[in-house]
């Protein structure tokens, strides 16, 4: 496969903040791929880079094989931006703002009016075409900010967190026009925090946390990377201190593990038969069970696994 | 230039749509006009003043509407559209100079209604006088708006443009000949009115409409001033948006 983008040794401060800590990263022509990460993880900074809109403080970063800081506006020929934020300006219609955004992205004429009336039509806008953009809901503000590159339909298609605020039907419908993007022959990059949009949707995913990329793959990739098959969650009646931690480790012996607050997970094989086993060893150091659960691993377990925290 | 025509046609739409700002605009110029003119031109005695006072409430106009679209491009980094902007498959070189043409064009397509009321009441009307008179609003508002993008494109924060937007209207106002002729001011306020381009563009309108005697400024000295200061404007916001900006 072709590479769309090559990030390489990304870095970026915002003053004394560094938001990105060398990055490095491909991006394959015809994917749809997903930076997943909590808030703050330096997933727009990222697509804002790769838009020209900032500035890398150092590395390359190349979009179809153009450098972003060398030649920005043949980069931004080849690119579309759906923002986290909508962006309108307040006395422009629905249709003001998509026909303006096609009009500026080149697109004219017959194939701009029926790229609009048919994803107007598949996201629900079509009723609100008349509407100023200020009186809409969040939800129907972010469809609109979808629209605009759903319309333009870019080589590089970035959605900055694209269904934030849409309704579940909505979702379904964005995810679907996605894809249909993509099937095309565009390039998809998209940021979430939303682990089920990640998995629904992406082809690969990298996991990016304080600025880094932990870890990057196909979901079902990501997911074998925690060892063990199952995941043994356990909920305490109070928080252990380190000794019984200790204590517990040497008594369970299983090592792999994380515990935070009152919440233990367990990374383990054949979970059904260990969890009698955990309990009875836990019961008989003194440690007080609430709730157990045991789950096949999800994206948030991964995240979880590798930062110790968790994207919910 | 297909571009360029876009930003300045959707500029104009927004200002027709803000249906609230022109008509208050145009009310409180209309009480300048026919309340405040005629009643101060019975105070100030001196040769006609009204006619040389309507040429200094002309130019107020538009420098306001000018100062307001090159506003927008600050109000735009308060909404976020600037970001927006900045990713779109234009130069910024492209955008910067479409919203500096914008100023000169809504301020120049705004005043016509007032201007052609001031030349009936100078009884100066006459088509020449129109296609010299936009000409030269359209270069001044041009460099005005130029002005207030790389203020706003520089220090971004909304309350410290605010403040040095203020200060700057009000000095470029009441330090120049808009309201009366350097002859009345004392000297060291003379030399920064002669150097303030409202000065300029104000006393080479008045030549236009009022003709001989009724400048401070020659005009083969003012019209040089605009000029200059129109390019000097364009190619200093263009030079910023190039090297410095980023969309946050």
């Amino acid at each position: 496969m072709k590479v769309a983008v090559e990030i390489n040794n990304l870095s970026k401060y915002y003053g004394s903040f560094q938001a990105l800590k060398s990055l490095t990263l491909n991006i394959y022509e015809g994917e749809i791929f997903g930076l997943l990460g909590p808030n703050g993880a330096g997933k727009t900074t990222t697509l804002l880079i790769l838009a020209t809109v900032i500035k890398p403080s150092s590395g390359n970063v190349k979009v179809m094989g153009i450098d972003v800081t060398k030649e920005p506006l043949k980069v931004r020929k080849n690119i579309g931006f759906s923002f986290q934020e909508p962006k309108a300006l307040r006395v422009d219609t629905v249709l003001d703002v998509l026909r303006w955004h096609g009009k500026i992205c080149g697109l004219r004429g017959i194939e701009l009016e029926e790229n609009i009336r048919r994803i107007m039509a598949n996201l629900g806008l079509a009723k609100y075409s008349g509407k100023m953009f200020m009186h809409l809901s969040g939800g129907l503000k972010k469809k609109v900010e979808v629209a605009k590159i759903l319309i333009q339909k870019p080589k590089i298609a970035i959605f900055d967190e694209p269904t934030a605020q849409v309704d579940v039907i909505g979702k379904h419908a964005i995810w679907n026009l996605i894809r249909e993007l993509r099937d095309e022959g565009s390039t998809i990059i998209i940021a979430t925090n939303d682990m089920n949009e990640a998995e629904m949707l992406c082809d690969r995913i990298a996991i990016i946390h304080n600025g880094v990329i932990i870890v990057e793959g196909k979901p079902e990739e990501l997911k074998d990377k925690i060892p063990s098959g199952d995941i043994l969650e356990i909920e305490l009646e109070r928080n252990l201190t380190r000794k019984e931690i200790g204590l517990m480790v040497e008594k369970i012996g299983i090592s792999n593990f994380k515990a935070t607050g009152r919440n233990i997970i367990f990374y383990i094989n054949r979970g059904e038969e260990m969890l009698p086993i955990i309990m009875e060893k836990m019961n008989s150091i003194g440690i007080k069970i609430k709730r157990t659960m045991i789950k096949e691993p999800t994206l948030d377990d991964v995240f979880f696994y590798f930062t110790g925290r968790t994207l919910r | 230039m297909r571009n360029i025509l876009l930003i300045i046609s959707r500029d104009l739409s927004k200002l027709i749509k803000e249906k609230f700002f022109l008509v208050m605009r145009y009310i409180s110029t209309l009480i300048q006009i026919f309340v405040y003119g005629v009643i101060i031109s019975k105070i100030i005695t001196f040769k006609n003043f009204y006619n040389y006072y309507l040429v200094g409430i002309y130019v107020i106009l538009v420098f306001y509407v000018a100062l307001n679209a090159g506003y927008d491009v600050l109000d735009e980094i308060r909404m976020g559209m600037l970001e927006y902007y900045l990713s779109l498959p234009i130069s910024r070189g492209e955008y910067i100079v479409a919203k500096s043409i914008s100023g000169g064009v809504l301020s120049t397509v705004y005043s016509i209604p007032i201007l052609a009321l001031i030349l009936l009441l100078s009884n100066a009307f006459s088509p020449l006088k129109i296609i010299e008179i936009l000409t030269l609003t359209f270069i001044f508002a041009l460099s005005m708006s130029g002005i207030i993008i790389i203020i706003s494109l520089q220090i971004k924060s909304p309350n410290i443009s605010d403040i040095i937007y203020g200060v700057l209207v009000t000095l470029l106002l009441k330090l120049s000949t808009v309201y009366y002729p350097t002859a009345v001011m004392p000297s060291f306020y003379k030399y920064p009115a002669l150097i303030n381009p409202v000065s300029h563009i104000t006393d080479l309108l008045r030549y236009i409409i009022l003709g001989e005697g009724s400048y401070s400024i020659p005009p083969e000295i003012a019209f040089p001033a605009i000029l200059f200061l129109a390019m000097a404007s364009i190619t200093f916001t263009t030079i910023i948006m190039e090297r410095k900006v980023e969309g946050r």
